[in-house]
């Protein structure tokens, strides 16, 4: 049990509470601001949209109640004006005043048309009582633009003749239409506003139309500067909505503005932001509440979740994590009054348990251990032992396992492979006895040690070379598989230097391979003298000269085969003879060596008897070698065969092999000369007995030579009654 | 019977010159004999054979590459050669055979009548 599982469940208890936490808290923040946004977003595209409707009616209004210039009753007044002061008689004054009254009787709107002069005094009116009065705002005059009152507003007019200047024509106008309009608007709302406001080109914008909410009385002027503010940002001729200025009051407000191009006035439709965000506040109120009541109400449940399960189940691993570790005597509080009070409890019996159990373990432990100890002792007893047996060996013994990597090496191979056991052991065998064959490195796949590993099967006396500080050494390797049962768990490798004897058998064979040279040259002038002689060529031989020459003649023959055999026989040695198989007509071999040995058989009027020739049989051999054994095994037969004897030559096959036997009716082998019949110069015991001449040759070559071919060769003899050999060679390539 | 035919001898063993003179002088050749190539090349300056007999372990070069030699000179490798020797191995005399010589003998194995008969047949 590992420490940190206990910490973990803590953990996701926390995780698993955050997640559920936050989800609600998420959704409901989520859901709070889409609202925000929709309700603004309803709130501006409301107020753009009064604020295009009331622009549109502002400019309808306004310009219905401002006079044309060269609507009648203005002409009429400028006329009635223009013959008074060209003739100031009381009848034109009275047409004069009579004018002004037409104009204001031609609008409802028209409170009062008069005319007053460069010093503001009235001269001509619409009411009798203003003539003579000078009651209009100085500054208004001076400006000389129409001035707007609250609920009136005067609009005026320079009169001119020409150049001159005669009056001013001013009309008191009453606005109350534009009042009702922005008093229509506000009953929709309990902070809509709507206002007018002009450019004072001074630093400030001016409110036309009286505001909704101060007392203040006369225009309501702004400095530009505020440019928070709505009224500042209506004049700046362009169509906007708002979401955060601040007004005139210094309230919060939603705003859009238009711009009257006709009248040069900007107008604002605006609104509270707090009458705008009631519906939100509401939802802000239950968020802000909701938040902290659930964190509360969370904190309170994970309390209890840590009370009544996380600690009793971070006691009870403790407590488990102790027992685990060894620690018998601890408990698990029971004091818990749910399933994990009943686990707590089962837990403890189990404890309980374990310790009983434990204690037997122990007891058996250590017997076993005792046990195994013993038998220990006597494992590496018995190893120690096979070690310094393979270690005494003279030979060099290397064990691999089952990869061919080395387990085991004996003394005499440290020497021969100059290493140290603890330095090789574990390596592959096959990087420290790297052998060559023919002067070629032998590749690890057909490696001694590899083919005994993989085909399970003893490599026997198999000669390698091995380059050792640039000498090349001769080795006769042989490598065993170590089975158990059907495993393979290794090989067990013999390596043999045969460096020297191998040389001295090469030097053994050059001599005589140079000797034998050195022999036919002399060998044939003795044949060809003998030749000349018998033949008479000197003259005629006298019986006993001619006897000698035979002999002599004979002795020459014998030695020019002992010296043919010799060379044979170092040429097989050197391993000069190749070995060229193919398929090979037995019959018509033997029929050519019979022939060969006419002279000898026709001598010894021998019968040559053929069991079961067939002309077509053929095996799998090298010719010129097939023939060579059958030559060495026929001229025995024939050489020690009585005069008159049979000599019977049989041919059979069995399991894919032909076999040749060639029977006898000689003298036969004795017993203590069988085992050494194929053995260089050995010539059997019994042998001086007969008679005949022999170089002990013939039967080592055929042997050597079978060896070659991949046969077999063997023999049955009777003292007295005669031998049988056979040949067994492959009849198809393998 | 009778013929004026020159044989070129080539061998360093005294004896076996003897028997070849003496045999094939009584056949009716003239034999000229020598006892390395050298003196063999010297020799056909002045008397072309209308064979030879050639032996192949000699002092100097061996009878291989004479024959080789021969073979390659214009005006002797149309020559006879029978070679006459103590190797007996398979591969002497293929070598010997490709490289020209009309026949091949090992002398211990070879009668000497043998080669007479031969020597007659083609000379």
């Amino acid at each position: 049990m590992r420490p940190f599982f206990r910490i973990g469940i803590a953990k996701q208890f926390i995780f698993l509470f955050i997640l559920i936490f936050l989800i609600p808290v998420l959704t409901l923040g989520g859901f709070f601001a889409i609202e925000v946004f929709r309700v603004k977003q309803q709130n501006t595209t409301e107020l753009a949209y009064a604020a295009k409707l009331q622009k549109d009616r502002v400019e309808e209004i306004v310009l219905a109640i401002i006079p044309d210039d060269n609507s009648k009753v203005v002409l009429d007044a400028k006329e009635a004006l223009t013959r008074y002061q060209s003739d100031p008689t009381p009848k034109s004054f009275s047409e004069l005043n009579s004018s002004l009254l037409n104009i204001q009787k031609s609008n409802n709107a028209y409170r009062r048309v008069s005319i007053f002069d460069e010093n503001g005094i009235v001269i001509a009116s619409s009411s009798d009582s203003d003539i003579g009065q000078s009651y209009i705002d100085r500054e208004v005059f001076s400006r000389k633009t129409p001035t707007f009152g609250f609920r009136e507003f005067e609009w005026g007019r320079r009169m001119l003749f020409g150049y001159y200047q005669v009056g001013d024509f001013n009309i008191k106008i009453d606005l109350s239409s534009l009042i009702e309009l922005q008093e229509t608007f506000s009953a929709l709302s309990q902070t809509g506003e709507i206002e007018l406001v002009r450019d004072n080109f001074d630093g400030s914008v001016e409110l036309i139309t009286p505001t909704r909410f101060s007392i203040q009385q006369g225009h309501l002027s702004i400095p530009l500067s505020v440019i928070s503010s709505p009224e500042v940002r209506s004049v700046n001729r362009t169509e906007q909505t708002y979401e955060d200025l601040v007004d005139y009051r210094g309230a919060h407000v939603y705003a859009a503005t238009q711009y009257i191009p006709s009248l040069d006035w900007g107008l604002v439709v605006k609104k509270d932001r707090t009458e705008i965000l009631v519906p939100i506040s509401n939802l802000r109120t239950v968020v802000i509440f909701a938040v902290p009541l659930s964190v509360l109400l969370f904190l309170l449940a994970g309390l209890y979740l840590k009370k009544n399960i996380i600690s009793p189940i971070e006691k009870l691993t403790q407590t488990a994590i102790k027992i685990s570790r060894g620690d018998y005597s601890k408990r698990a509080d029971l004091s818990f009054k749910n399933e994990i009070g009943e686990l707590a409890k089962a837990f403890n019996s189990m404890s309980d348990e374990l310790i009983d159990a434990n204690q037997n373990l122990e007891k058996r432990v250590s017997q076993k251990t005792a046990q195994l100890q013993r038998t220990l002792k006597k494992i590496k007893e018995e190893e120690q032992k096979d070690i310094a047996l393979l270690s005494s060996i003279g030979e060099s013994v290397i064990a691999t396992d089952s990869k061919g990597n080395i387990i085991f090496i004996n003394q005499s191979a440290e020497q021969l492979f100059d290493v140290s056991r603890k330095d090789i052991v574990g390596a592959p065998v096959f990087g420290l006895v790297s052998l060559r064959s023919g002067g070629k490195k032998v590749e690890r796949n057909f490696h001694p040690v590899t083919q005994t590993l993989r085909n399970r099967v003893v490599i026997r006396s198999k000669e390698f070379e091995f380059v050792r500080r640039e000498e090349t050494l001769i080795f006769e390797v042989t490598v065993t598989p170590v089975e158990f049962g059907s495993d393979i768990f290794g090989a067990m490798m013999v390596v043999r230097d045969v460096t020297k004897e191998k040389i001295i058998d090469r030097m053994k064979s050059e001599f005589i391979f140079l000797a034998s040279h050195q022999l036919r040259g002399p060998l044939a002038s003795l044949k060809w003298y003998n030749e000349m002689l018998l033949n008479g060529e000197e003259g005629k031989l006298t019986k006993g000269q001619s006897r000698f020459i035979g002999n002599m003649s004979n002795a020459t023959e014998r030695m020019i085969k002992l010296v043919d055999d010799f060379l044979n026989m170092a040429r097989i040695e050197r391993g000069e003879i190749k070995f060229e198989p193919s398929q090979v007509q037995i019959e018509k071999v033997i029929q050519g060596v019979v022939s060969d040995l006419k002279e000898e058989i026709e001598k010894k009027s021998i019968r040559i008897q053929f069991e079961n020739l067939s002309r077509t049989q053929t095996a799998y051999t090298d010719q010129g070698m097939i023939r060579e054994v059958i030559w060495n095994i026929l001229q025995n037969s024939v050489k020690y065969s009585p005069v008159q004897g049979q000599v019977t030559v049989h041919l059979s096959d069995k399991e894919g092999q032909m076999y040749i036997e060639v029977s006898d009716q000689g003298p036969g082998i004795p017993l203590e000369s069988q085992p050494h019949i194929f053995s260089k110069f050995f010539r059997a015991t019994n042998i001086p007995v007969s008679g005949t001449t022999g170089t002990g040759l013939g039967l080592y070559t055929a042997k050597r030579l079978i060896d070659r071919m991949g046969g077999k060769i063997g023999f049955a003899s009777t003292q007295g009654k005669g031998s049988t050999f056979w040949i067994s060679l492959p009849i198809k390539k393998k | 019977m009778a013929t004026s035919k020159t044989l070129l001898i080539i061998d360093d063993d005294e004896f076996l010159l003897d028997i070849y003179k003496h045999k094939l002088t009584k056949e009716g050749f003239a034999v000229d004999t020598a006892k390395d190539a050298e003196e063999a090349f010297e020799l056909m300056k002045k008397n072309k054979p209308n064979l030879i007999i050639l032996d192949l372990i000699m002092p100097g070069m061996s009878g291989f590459d004479m024959l080789e030699q021969l073979k390659a000179t214009t005006g002797l490798s149309k020559i006879p050669v029978i070679v006459l020797t103590n190797l007996g191995q398979e591969e002497d005399r293929k070598r010997c055979l490709e490289l020209g010589a009309k026949e091949y003998y090992v002398k211990t194995a070879t009668s000497l009548q043998q080669i007479i008969n031969r020597i007659k047949e083609i000379a």
